[in-house]
């Protein structure tokens, strides 16, 4: 039985663990020395202890697996080559996949046999008869957690198996039979015997997710940031105690509680920018696997790559960090793949044959920038631009710049590799990448020269939740749009509109041709209000992907710095929006989301 | 100040002391009747507060309300059951804590915290009324009064706020 109270703990410690394992596994591929081998060794003896605890005896055993080879590799009995890493990686890859699943389904188990036989493959030299003892599953004779859980009233956690036959879906022996038999997950084996149904299977499951609990995602904080927002809220209170006291004896307005609120005003400041800091990451985790997806691509085509990271220890805000991990992966494998040449390639262009590619972290005031460069053969304008063309993206006149063709490998449906290869051609392009630096609110540049290489600089905000943001007024209400997304503020009075059809108008904004509509055609007032200003003489410009529009607003109330409220429930589902926020008047504003809004107006266009 | 504009504790009207706090409902009027949600669900009971109406949303949604800093979206129940009745003087807010996160209902008054046993309630009645029966738990007998208990947590969680008739706005991508 999984004890599902400790669960959630088990799966962080893991998987920072798992990190580690990976981090000197890829080390360890450079240099063999001891201390790395020890490393490791700890690091698969925790997991293997915990996972023990928490009642995962599959899990355990796998890693048990891994730790023998391990130990054979300290005691010399085995050479730390490139196999036995790769075993090792390979291990690790499915035990943090494992992990994973864990989350969602805590009764998850992972067809383990073709790694544990790779595992065995380096325990077979030499002893056989030790391997004998190890090979057998019965590693933890009792089953912990399990007795405990049941012991203490705690919510358990019920398996799929007892769910069904509890509610008479099945039985018990049908039930122990299909465990016998499992390979896959019980429920697809049981629908396959025909003993239920796949509605049966999923309404189970959903009264299996209702009896877990809801999981919550933890951080690692470093004490010393943790000590100085403790040190900041006691200097605040006393501050505060100041105020209170002079408020009690009427005596607001003297200078000494004036002063104390001028500090109090600092304090909060400080406060407001390390409670952020909590949020923050180092980039080190993301960098080392991108090094690691590097290194496999790298691998199965037989490319020599060398990876060098730097500025890894570059804070970013955790969700900027997630949700960047999947788009610089497109990035690397679209390098490895495409950027960097074959080594016969590189020989004749007399290029050292071992590539080189960069992954840097820079920190620029108020932004972070991940910058990717290779050493490959660099983007081919020419190509590009005849396979826009050919794609009828671009049309066939256009003339574009540099910079402009180079921006074309994000359009979608943009895709030059000729033949769709294993590693990046699978249906998803470099739009994807595009898309999530997007709506994180940064910005890609390209650098490029034919021949000797590629460059991406990704700008992203370091932080998520304060925002510059210019305030608007519409239809009597005041809402937030975040600078970035704002191109440019246009006094429409000193402007020219021409008309064009019966509904369209256009400006001409400095040679520029620019529709111009209502920001209120997508955010109408309320039913209930009625308010409904005329006076629409200023228009704020934004683009998305290739549409730009201006929309005409109300009135320009100002500049400030909002702090980001996520929305709850069924809220964040509105259209138009991205958060709320509390303005300096203290009260509530809606955050547009200005690109959505000119999506919106470009499939009204079509 | 916010502080002090929660209402304390509504006078518990529970004269044994060990009544199971399952059988305690809060009961408020919106119009001319009496309405009944379970205690337990409620986090909270403030005073209205001044609420902006929000585009793209459906009439019964009022719009947003600063709660200490948090942005708590209100419903209007009297335009949710279309409950026709005069304008209330005033209202109060019903603040509940949902799966998706906190929503507030807008009530008019709050009559009592009372223990309705469950032998006095009739449970999930065939009636029809202006709310949905799904909604209705039942119709519990308090002090020679009837009193509709409403799922109200239900009510707010499965409620759609999106309305984008009148807009040229793109749903949002689930």
């Amino acid at each position: 039985m999984v004890d599902i109270d400790f669960l959630p703990t088990f799966l962080d410690e893991a998987s920072e663990t798992l990190e580690r394992w990976e981090s000197v596994c890829l080390k360890l591929e450079n240099t063999a020395n001891t201390e790395l081998l020890d490393d490791l060794f700890r690091s698969a003896h925790n997991i293997k202890g915990s996972s023990k605890s928490v009642g995962l005896i599959e899990f355990g055993a796998l890693v048990h697996r891994a730790e023998d080879v391990i130990t054979r590799m300290k005691n010399d009995e085995i050479k730390p080559n490139a196999a036995v890493i790769s075993v090792l990686l390979e291990c690790q890859k499915v035990l943090s996949d494992w992990v994973e699943k864990l989350r969602d389904e805590p009764t998850f188990v992972l067809p383990t046999q073709q790694i544990l036989e790779n595992l065995s493959d380096f325990l077979k030299v030499k002893t056989p008869h030790k391997l004998q003892e190890d090979l057998g599953f019965g590693l933890f004779d009792e089953e912990p957690g399990s007795d405990i859980a049941i012991a203490s009233n705690r919510p358990i956690h019920k398996d799929l198996g007892t769910i069904l036959i509890e509610s008479g879906s099945a039985s018990a022996q049908q039930v122990e039979d299909a465990v016998k038999l499992q390979t896959r997950r019980l429920g697809e084996v049981l629908v396959d015997a025909g003993v239920v149904t796949p509605d049966t299977i999923k309404s189970a499951l959903e009264i299996q997710k209702g009896t877990g609990q809801r999981q919550e995602e933890t951080i690692r904080v470093s004490l010393r940031k943790l000590d100085s927002v403790i040190q900041l809220i006691g200097e605040l209170s006393i501050q505060h105690a100041i105020v209170c006291n002079a408020r009690d004896v009427g005596r607001v307005n003297e200078f000494s509680s004036i002063e104390a609120i001028g500090l109090a005003h600092k304090v909060i400041q400080d406060l407001q920018s390390e409670a952020m800091s909590l949020r923050m990451q180092t980039l080190d985790v993301l960098f080392q696997r991108m090094e690691r997806v590097c290194r496999d691509v790298a691998n199965q085509q037989k490319k020599s790559i060398q990876i060098v990271l730097k500025g890894t220890e570059v804070e970013l805000d955790k969700t900027v960090i997630e949700r960047m991990k999947d788009p610089l992966v497109h990035i690397l494998r679209n390098a490895v793949d495409h950027g960097i040449e074959d080594a016969k390639v590189r020989a004749l262009s007399e290029k050292d044959a071992t590539a080189i590619i960069t992954i840097e972290g820079i920190q620029t005031a108020g932004n972070v920038s991940i910058r990717i460069s290779d050493d490959g053969r660099g983007l081919n304008e020419e190509r590009i631009l005849s396979k826009a063309i050919e794609r009828g993206l671009v049309s066939a006149g256009a003339k574009p710049s540099k910079e402009e063709i180079y921006q074309m490998i994000f359009l979608p449906g943009f895709s030059t590799a000729e033949k769709l290869t294993d590693v990046s051609g699978r249906g998803v392009g470099l739009d994807v990448v595009k898309r999530a630096v997007d709506d994180l609110g940064g910005s890609i540049a390209i650098e490029s020269r034919l021949g000797h290489g590629t460059q991406f600089l990704i700008n992203l905000p370091s932080t998520l939740s304060i925002l510059n943001a210019v305030v608007i007024n519409l239809s009597d209400r005041l809402y937030a749009v975040p600078v970035q997304d704002v191109e440019e503020v246009v006094d429409m009075s000193s402007i020219q509109i021409e008309r064009t059809t019966q509904r369209g108008r256009i400006i001409n904004l400095r040679g520029r041709i620019l529709p111009v509509e209502r920001l209120a055609t997508f955010l109408p007032p309320h039913t209930n209000d009625s308010m409904q200003s005329e006076k629409k003489s200023i228009a704020i410009i934004a683009r998305h992907q290739s549409t730009t529009v201006a929309l005409e607003v109300d009135g320009i109330v100002g500049q400030q710095s909002i702090v980001v409220r996520q929305l709850e429930g069924k809220l964040s589902q509105v259209p138009g929006f991205s958060g709320g926020t509390i303005l300096a008047s203290g009260e509530p504003s809606m955050i547009i989301h200005l690109p959505q809004i000119v999506k919106s107006y470009a499939s009204l266009a079509k | 100040m916010q502080e002090s504009s929660r209402l304390q504790a509504v006078s518990p009207i529970d004269p044994q002391g060990d009544v199971a706090d399952e059988n305690k409902y809060i009961i408020f009027s919106l119009g001319e009747d009496y309405y009944g949600a379970k205690l337990l669900e409620v986090r909270e009971v403030v005073e209205v507060l001044p609420t902006k109406s929000v585009p793209n949303t459906v009439p019964s949604f009022k719009g947003v309300c600063n709660l200490r800093g948090q942005i708590i979206g209100v419903v209007d129940l009297r335009i949710r059951f279309s409950i026709e009745a005069p304008k209330a003087i005033r209202s109060v807010l019903l603040v509940f804590e949902t799966e998706s996160g906190a929503i507030a209902s807008s009530v008019d008054q709050i009559a009592s915290v009372s223990v309705i046993m469950p032998n006095d309630v009739e449970w999930r009645p065939n009636i029809v009324s202006s709310i949905p029966s799904k909604y209705i738990i039942g119709i519990g007998k308090l002090d020679q009064k009837m009193i509709t208990l409403i799922d109200l947590k239900a009510v707010l969680s499965h409620d759609e706020l999106t309305n984008i008739e009148r807009s040229k706005m793109l749903a949002k991508e689930a």
